[in-house]
């Protein structure tokens, strides 16, 4: 019993303070056990510069250092804003967390996977992981007529992130952990953009159909993934077959990649009626 | 005297038994037949209860096991589990049962993956691919690695993992008793291949330059090796990139209890959907899903 007072005092002064003033936005600092669960308990967040605009909002620049599966390090940069309500910070750590979750992932598939079929596209482009504003990260090169991206998402909206809860966490994250996300999609998208024949079309077909199945090996049960190819357009190599190997929730998905996106989102809302999915497209 | 000795006791047996009810995410009490027999006598397990975060109101137990394996080697693995009652996502299990069999399940499944990657490296891998490499900490689930020339990709899985049917609540139960389950204490990677109940999924990617012939002399020797341990279910294929050729698998073995031909299946499945767009890997895994809903 005598455990419980202080915790709910402090509890009580926490949401307190919270509505007062604005925090701090070190988010090890705000939400240590939530932190340490996402990142590990040897996660270290810095701070490396801090500026305010003209109403008054600080932004800050931190770097994020933590662990994966493999024991590789790594780490992260983002940009913070100090939040007065505790709810929309602890949302930021969980965008935080999803972002890196998706580090090791498509570091283990960029590195390893994609350069045994698409080298010459992100060896050309000097590719590196990118993240949009909604967190989607993707990497993506164009070489010889063909333009390579792939992306990760999550397709729960941030408003119903923060119920998952301990179902995420960085910490001890890889590709096969990610891949058996529900909420996560990969999208390997291959367009043919310029002037290719119709034989170099169907070898970047084939490469795109063994990298998918690289990608399954490793992954075990991916629950969602699309592997695409087409012409970008009617000129670019009219020849090519288009492609579309899909998998939402396990079960493949007879259909075009465009429908595949929109087909998930309506299966997760089956699955999980409570929760608000999203695409989490950029579009 | 007597009865005031009595009384604390009584107190405190009460009060371990009220204590033993809130420990709701105690897998070794919920499981103990289980316990003994997957794990073994010498067994080892605690707990680190965390607090209530103020926000999110999320509060988790961590589990932590200590045992003992086949070869002697002391293993550890620990659980992160949210009570039931607090959980987000209890509504979507059937029973407060089912949600902490899932639990219990995803602890013995990385247990498994650990025990069969070592075997799978020391005993298949290592002695047919002399130049494998390894990051310091091994290859745990046995994701890309390789050395210069290859990537081998590859795992072990539980037909009903990831699946979204009562199929995987009901292996789940299967798999945590002591008559039907798996006893992981005991665990070889050469018995783990029987099991009919698990898949196992091995590609080899070879670089534009490297030496096939050679390579496929090393894939070859492996996969005889590992056809020594009378595998259930897996395929194994060997693939090589080539600018002059968009035909890249070379070589792949499928078993699904008896020897499967890819291609006539392949051609099966061309024939019904009019495109190609087959995995073998899929095609597998569905088939033994199909398989399972019907026993």
């Amino acid at each position: 019993m005598n455990r419980r007072i202080p915790a709910l005092l402090c509890a009580g002064m926490l949401l307190l303070t919270g509505c007062a003033e604005t925090r701090d936005a070190d988010l090890s600092q705000r939400f240590p056990e939530q932190f340490r669960y996402c990142f590990g308990g040897q996660a270290e967040n810095t701070l490396l510069a801090a500026s305010a605009d003209a109403s008054g909002t600080v932004t800050e620049t931190r770097s994020l250092y933590y662990t994966d599966a493999d024991g590789t390090q790594r780490s992260c940069q983002y940009e913070i804003v100090r939040r007065d309500a505790d709810r929309d910070a602890f949302r930021d750590l969980l965008t935080l967390d999803q972002r890196a979750m998706q580090i090791p992932f498509m570091a283990e598939f960029s590195e390893r996977l994609l350069p045994q079929y698409f080298d010459e596209q992100f060896r050309a482009d000097d590719w590196s992981i990118r993240f949009s504003e909604t967190e989607n990260s993707s990497v993506y090169g164009s070489a010889d007529g063909l333009w390579a991206d792939c992306e990760g998402y999550f397709t729960l909206s941030q408003a119903d992130a923060d119920s998952l809860g301990v179902s995420c966490r960085a910490y001890g994250c890889d590709l096969k952990t990610l891949a058996q996300n529900p909420f996560f999609l990969l999208h390997v998208s291959v367009s043919v953009t310029g002037a290719v024949s119709a034989e170099a079309a169907a070898n970047y077909r084939a490469r795109l159909q063994a990298l998918c199945q690289d990608y399954i090996a490793c992954a075990g049960s991916p629950q969602n993934y699309i592997f695409s190819f087409a012409p970008a357009n009617p000129d670019a190599a009219p020849d090519a077959e288009p492609l579309c190997i899909a998998v939402l929730l396990g079960k493949p998905y007879e259909g075009s990649a465009e429908d595949a996106v929109s087909a998930l989102e309506q299966q997760l809302r089956v699955r999980y009626p409570n929760r608000q999915i999203t695409t989490g497209a950029d579009s | 005297m007597k009865r005031r000795s009595i009384i604390p006791a009584i107190l405190c047996a009460g009060a371990l038994l009220l204590t033993g009810c809130s420990r709701d995410t105690d897998l070794a009490g919920r499981f103990p037949d289980y316990f003994r027999y997957s794990f073994g006598d010498g067994y080892r397990y605690s707990y680190e209860e965390t607090e209530k975060t103020a926000v999110s109101g999320i509060q988790y137990d961590i589990f932590r096991l200590d045992y003992t394996d086949i070869t002697g080697k002391q293993r550890s693995a620990h659980a992160d589990i949210t009570p039931y009652a607090k959980s987000d996502f209890k509504d979507e299990y059937a029973s407060k049962e089912d949600y902490y069999y899932e639990e219990m399940q995803l602890l013995v499944d990385g247990e498994v993956d650990n025990v069969f990657a070592d075997g799978f490296i020391e005993q298949i891998l290592k002695p047919h691919f002399p130049t494998l490499t390894f990051t310091e900490k091994g290859s745990p689930q046995l994701g890309p690695d390789g050395a210069d020339g290859f990537i081998i990709a590859g795992c072990i899985n539980l037909v009903s993992v990831a699946s979204d049917d009562e199929l995987s609540s009901k292996l789940a139960k299967e798999m945590l008793q002591p008559d039907t389950g798996i006893q992981v204490c005991t665990l070889r990677p050469e018995d783990l291949v029987k099991d009919d109940r698990y898949y196992e999924t091995f590609v080899i990617s070879l670089t534009e330059d490297a030496d096939a012939a050679m390579y496929q002399e090393w894939f070859e020797a492996a996969l005889a090796d590992y056809r020594k341990w009378g595998p259930q279910n897996y395929v194994f294929a060997l693939k090589q990139r080539t600018e002059e050729s968009s035909e890249f698998l070379f070589r792949e073995v499928c078993m699904l209890g008896e020897t499967v031909d890819p291609e006539a299946r392949k051609a099966l499945w061309q024939e019904k959907n009019q495109n190609d767009d087959y995995s073998t890997m899929i095609d597998m895994r569905q088939t033994m899903l199909e398989s399972r809903r019907k026993q």
